[in-house]
Order: structure tokens, then C-alpha cells, then sequence
């Protein structure tokens, strides 16, 4: 599949959302907080699906997001984490992804976008929405 | 025989935000989305600057 621009719930983000409404999520116990950027996409011809399980070339270090529920179409239908990263070296950024630790973790949404071209010391803050309709 | 299966239909968006070292700031807006409308396809072009010549409804 070509390069495209697409966000998707992983298959492992179903299962997140469905255990999450669990008294007790037996495997997905964290939220899904987590914020990821690479810049591998594009080269890798990669279009965001829902198997995705991680980004094809992730740089830099997961931001720690702040998390909110906001409204969409009904009161609180909508998650929400932000997060800013920040680049130690010039970077095309071309994906992003939300995961459920710092490091390694599960993907519960993946991201592919047309790239987002930063200097050393430049910053991204994303913003990361997933509404349940 | 009464089982019913309640769906839901997740959404997704993604907007950015890039903050230069020099301060300025660049609103991307929304860079990718799972249901985009029209307007939001055309939004994210616009914002990305990358309003280029658009040819085919698929490529809204």
C-alpha cells in the first residue's frame, strides 16, 4: 500500500477500549497516554491500518500526554491526550502513534500524515482524539 | 438468542502543532483523521500549506 494519510484504532486499540470498560482490565491496565513520532512512513510506503502494532522508524522520546475527556457530538464522547516532542536532530516526521507506555508498549492508534519538516530544537505539541460515536 | 452487540464506531484525529526554536508557532491542524469530512480534507491542506492542485474527488 502507498504512502497515505490515515488514522486508525489498531486492532490492539479495539481490544484496549473494549477491556478498558472492565472492572479489571486483565492486560491493558494503563492508558493508552503515551504520544510517538517517526519518520519512516513515507519511505516505507506505509499507510496507517489497523495492524499496526508500531511506527516504522520512531524517533525521539514518547511525550508523556495530559489526558482529558471533551465533547464532540455528546458530553465526554471523546479522549484526549497532548503531548509536545521536542527534536534533538532534523527530523521529517511523517507518523504518529499513542501507546499505553514510554517505551515499547502497545499501540492503541496509529497515524500517517504528510511530513512535518523540524530543525533541531524544534517542537511538535499533537493532540491525539478518540471519539466513541 | 437475545444477544445484542452494541458497536462502537471510534473516531479518530490527529492535530499538530509546531513550535520553532525561535518561538514562532505553525498550527498544522488536523494532519490526519479517520472519518475526515470534506471541509477537514480541505482544511488540513490548507493548513499544512500543501494546497496543491487538486484534480480528482479522491484526492479530497
Amino acid at each position: 500500500m502507498p504512502f497515505g494519510t490515515a488514522t486508525v484504532l489498531t486492532n490492539k486499540g479495539k481490544a484496549f477500549l473494549a477491556e478498558r470498560l472492565r472492572t479489571s482490565p486483565p492486560t491493558y491496565t494503563a492508558s493508552p497516554k503515551y504520544i510517538g513520532m517517526g519518520v519512516g512512513a513515507t519511505g516505507a510506503a506505509r499507510t496507517a491500518v489497523a495492524a499496526d502494532t508500531a511506527l516504522s522508524t520512531e524517533v525521539e522520546t514518547r511525550a508523556t500526554g495530559t489526558e482529558s475527556s471533551v465533547t464532540t457530538s455528546q458530553t465526554n464522547d471523546t479522549y484526549q491526550t497532548v503531548g509536545t516532542i521536542t527534536a534533538t536532530a532534523t527530523r521529517a516526521v511523517d507518523e504518529s502513534g499513542i501507546f499505553d507506555a514510554a517505551t515499547v508498549g502497545n499501540m492503541a492508534a496509529s497515524a500517517t500524515f504528510a511530513v512535518i519538516n523540524l530543525a533541531s530544537a524544534d517542537a511538535i505539541q499533537f493532540t491525539w482524539k478518540v471519539q466513541v460515536s | 438468542m437475545g444477544e445484542k452487540v452494541a458497536k462502537a464506531q471510534p473516531r479518530m484525529e490527529l492535530h499538530a502543532v509546531v513550535i520553532r526554536a525561535n518561538g514562532n508557532v505553525e498550527d498544522h491542524g488536523l494532519v490526519a483523521a479517520s472519518h475526515p469530512t470534506l471541509w477537514q480534507r480541505l482544511r488540513a491542506r490548507l493548513d499544512g500549506g500543501r494546497l496543491g492542485r487538486i484534480t480528482t474527488r479522491q484526492e479530497l
